[in-house]
C-alpha cells in the first residue's frame, strides 16, 4: 500500500509521537531506535529520498521496503565521510545551476549527518548476555526483527543451562557476552510467529536448555483514518490514531493465565506445568479515541492501558 | 551602444592574457576529462556491483526454488529419500531465506550509491554545461570586438590617407602620422588577438560539447538503469520479505518466481549497461583525449604564426575580410540560418 506524497509527513510524525507517548520498555523493540528510524524516513528530513512511502495494508506500519531504504541510506552515509558532501557555499552554486539539485544534495547531507551517528532498527538482530553463572548458568537472548507484516517485534528468552554450559546454538565470548549461532537466529525467524508454548518447546528442544521465560512483544498495528480495519475491531475506531503495542510472556514466575487484550481473543492453548502466562495490548491514541478505547477494553472486561498521544510536530535537523 | 561609440567589450586583450586564457581552459578541459574518467570507471564499478547483488539473488532464488520442487516431488525414489534428507532440506532452506534477506540488503545500499552517483554525474553534467555557455559567451564577446578592431583598423587607414592629401603644416602632419600609425598597428594587433582568441572559443566549443554529451549519456543511462532496478528489487525485496511469514508455503515460492523473472530482464539490462559503458570508456575518452592533444598542438601554432606576422597589408585583408563575414553572420541570423 503507498500513501501518497502529501500524507507522508504527518503519519510518519503520528507514528514517532504515538511510539513516543507509549515510551515502550525493554520488552519492546528500543525505543530509541524507532524513533531514529521514524526521524529518517520523516520527509522534514529526507524529502523524497527514501521515497515511495509503502505501508503494511495489514497494519498500517512501515512496510519492510521503505524502512530498508533508511538502513542502506545510513550504510552508505557511513562510508562516505563527512568531507563527502558539499559546504554551504558549493551548494548554493549548485542550487543555482539546478534547484532540484541543490536541494537533494541538501537534504542527502542532513539526512547523513543524522544517520550517520544513530542506530535504526534492523530487520533482524540477535544478541545475548549472560545473567547468572552458578549455581546454574541463565542466559538471556534477543532476537529483533522488522516483520513481515510492518509490526516491530522482540522475542526475548531466558535459559536456563547446567554451571558453566552455554545453551546449544550459543557461545560465551567472555565478559558476559554471548555469541548466537546463525541456527538459532534462522530458527527464530521461521518460527517468530509460532504459538507461545510451541516456540517455548522448541527453544527448549534446540537449545537443550530449560526455558524460564519467554517474551514476545510487537509494535503495531497502527490505525489511521483511511485504512481498512480489521472486522472484529469497533469501526469507529478508524475515525482517529491508535498504536497497539502487545505482548505475551510465558515463564515460571507467573502464575495462571491473565489476558488483557481487547482485540485477541486467549487462545486455546495447554499451559506447561510450572508456568504462567500474561497477554497485555496497550495503546496510545488520538484524543478523540481515548473514551471509544477505554470502552472497548472494558467491554472486555478490564481497564487497559490508553494513553492519549500529544500532537505531532514536524522537526527538521 | 557600445557598438555604436566602437568600444570593446570585456578587457583589453593582450597576448599574456590570450596565453593564460588558453592555458586555463586547456587545463579545465583536462580536469573535466579526468572527471569523466572517474565517473565513468565508477560508474562501471557500480554496475558490475549491482550485476552481481542481482545475479545472487537470482541463484540464491533459483535454489529455494529447486528445493521446494524436490520436497514436492511425488516419485517413488523422492518418496523414498525424503524422511532422510528432511531435515537437512530444512536447514538449507533456512539458511537461503536468511541470505536472500542479506543479499536484498546489500544490493539495496549498491542501489543507494547508485543514486547518489547519479546525481553527482548530472551536477558534472550542468557545469560542464556553464563550461560550454561560458564559451559561447566569451565567442560573442571575441566577435563583437574583432569587428570593432576591424572598424578601428578601416578607419585607422583612412585617416593615414587624409593626411597626405590634407593642407597642413608639415609639422602637422608628421604628428598625425604618428598617431595614426601607432592606432593602426595597435589595433592590428587587436584585432589579430580577437581573431584567435574567437579561434580558440571555437576549437574548445567542439570537445566541451562532446564531454558534456557523454556526461549527459551517462547520466541518462544510469538513471534509467537505477530506475529500472529500483523497480526490480523492491518487487523482489516484497516478496523475500514474504518468506519469513510462510516459507514452506508453494504460493510464495511461486511469486518469488516472477521476481525472478523481472530480476532476469534487470540482469540482461545490466550486461548492456555494463558493455555501454566498457565502450565508453574504451574508446570516448582516448579518442576525446587525443582529438584534445592534437588541437591544442595546432592553437599553439596558429598562435604563433598569427601574431608574429602583423603587416599593414594583413591587417587591411583581415579587416575587411572580418566585415565581411560579419555582415555575412548578420544576414544569414536575418535568415534565421544561424544559432
Amino acid at each position: 500500500m503507498l500513501l501518497e506524497p502529501g500524507r507522508v509527513g504527518s503519519y510518519v510524525r503520528a507514528l514517532h509521537s504515538a511510539v513516543n507517548t507509549l515510551a515502550p520498555d525493554e520488552t519492546w523493540v528500543p525505543m530509541r531506535r524507532a524513533l531514529n528510524h521514524l526521524h529518517a524516513i520523516d520527509p522534514a528530513v529526507s524529502g523524497n529520498l527514501l521515497a515511495p512511502a509503502e505501508l503494511s495494508a495489514s497494519t498500517g506500519m512501515p512496510a519492510y521496503t521503505w524502512m530498508a531504504r533508511a538502513v542502506a541510506e545510513q550504510e552508505l552515509a557511513r562510508s562516505l565521510d563527512a568531507a563527502g558532501h558539499k559546504s554551504d557555499g558549493e551548494l548554493e552554486r549548485v542550487s543555482r545551476l539546478d534547484q532540484d539539485l541543490g536541494e537533494r544534495m541538501r537534504i542527502r547531507r542532513s539526512l547523513h549527518q543524522h544517520l550517520r551517528g544513530k542506530t535504526l532498527l534492523a530487520s533482524t538482530y540477535m544478541d545475548g548476555a549472560v545473567r547468572r553463572l552458578e549455581p546454574q548458568t541463565d542466559t538471556h537472548i534477543r532476537y529483533d526483527r522488522t516483520s513481515p507484516d510492518g509490526r516491530w517485534l522482540r522475542i526475548q528468552f531466558d535459559l536456563r543451562t547446567p554451571k558453566g554450559r552455554a545453551p546449544l546454538g550459543t557461545a560465551f565470548a567472555g565478559e558476559g557476552r554471548v555469541q548466537v549461532k546463525d541456527s538459532l537466529q534462522h530458527l527464530l525467524t521461521r518460527h517468530f510467529s509460532t504459538p507461545l508454548t510451541a516456540l517455548m518447546a522448541s527453544l527448549a528442544d534446540v537449545t537443550n536448555a530449560q526455558v524460564l521465560t519467554l517474551t514476545r512483544a510487537y509494535l503495531g498495528p497502527f490505525w489511521f483514518p483511511g485504512m481498512t480495519l480489521p472486522v472484529s475491531a469497533p469501526p469507529q475506531l478508524g475515525q482517529g490514531l491508535l498504536l497497539h503495542a502487545t505482548r505475551e510472556i510465558l515463564a515460571t514466575e507467573l502464575d495462571g493465565a491473565h489476558h488483557l487484550d481487547a482485540f485477541e481473543p486467549a487462545p486455546e492453548e495447554r499451559i506447561p506445568d510450572g508456568y504462567g502466562v500474561f497477554r497485555e495490548r496497550r495503546f496510545s491514541c488520538s484524543q478523540p479515541l481515548l473514551v471509544p478505547v477505554r470502552d472497548w477494553c472494558e467491554r472486555a472486561g478490564f481497564r487497559g492501558t490508553v494513553l492519549a498521544m500529544g500532537v505531532p510536530k514536524a522537526r527538521r535537523l | 551602444m557600445n557598438e555604436k561609440r566602437g568600444e570593446y567589450l570585456g578587457e583589453q586583450l593582450t597576448q599574456m592574457q590570450l596565453q593564460r586564457e588558453r592555458e586555463r581552459r586547456r587545463s579545465r578541459q583536462a580536469d573535466a576529462v579526468h572527471q569523466v574518467d572517474r565517473l565513468m570507471q565508477t560508474q562501471q564499478a557500480l554496475g558490475e556491483s549491482l550485476g552481481n547483488g542481482l545475479s545472487s539473488l537470482q541463484s540464491k532464488g533459483q535454489m529455494l526454488q529447486r528445493l521446494e520442487v524436490e520436497r514436492t516431488e511425488g516419485s517413488l525414489l523422492a518418496t523414498l529419500v525424503r524422511p532422510f534428507t528432511a531435515n537437512r532440506q530444512a536447514l538449507a532452506r533456512r539458511s537461503v531465506a536468511e541470505e536472500l534477506i542479506a543479499l536484498y540488503e546489500r544490493v539495496g545500499v549498491r542501489l543507494r550509491e547508485a543514486t547518489h552517483f547519479a546525481d553527482q554525474v548530472k551536477l558534472t553534467a550542468l557545469e560542464m554545461q556553464q563550461e560550454v555557455d561560458g564559451l559561447h559567451r566569451a565567442l560573442a564577446e571575441a566577435l563583437h570586438n574583432q569587428r570593432t578592431a576591424a572598424k578601428r583598423v578601416l578607419e585607422a587607414e583612412r585617416a593615414l590617407d587624409s593626411v597626405e592629401v590634407d593642407e597642413l603644416p608639415e609639422a602637422v602632419k608628421a604628428r598625425r602620422r604618428d598617431r595614426y600609425t601607432f592606432d593602426l598597428r595597435t589595433e592590428a594587433v587587436n584585432l589579430e588577438l580577437y581573431g584567435v582568441s574567437m579561434e580558440q572559443c571555437r576549437v574548445h566549443l567542439a570537445p566541451a560539447r562532446a564531454l558534456r554529451d557523454t556526461v549527459l549519456q551517462l547520466h541518462e543511462d544510469m538513471s534509467k538503469y537505477v530506475i529500472n532496478a529500483t523497480h526490480t528489487v523492491n518487487a523482489a525485496g516484497r516478496r523475500i520479505q514474504g518468506l519469513g511469514v510462510m516459507a514452506d508455503a508453494p504460493t510464495v515460492v511461486a511469486e518469488l518466481q516472477e521476481s525472478l523473472d523481472e530480476l532476469s530482464e534487470a540482469m540482461a539490462a545490466t550486461e548492456k549497461y555494463i558493455e555501454a559503458s566498457q565502450l565508453l570508456v574504451d574508446e570516448v575518452l582516448p579518442k576525446l583525449t587525443a582529438k584534445l592533444d592534437a588541437q591544442d598542438q595546432d592553437e599553439v601554432q596558429f598562435m604563433a604564426s598569427s601574431l608574429e606576422t602583423v603587416d599593414r597589408a594583413r591587417s587591411h585583408r583581415m579587416a575587411e575580410r572580418a566585415l565581411r563575414q560579419e555582415a555575412a553572420r548578420e544576414i544569414e541570423s536575418l535568415l534565421g540560418g544561424s544559432d
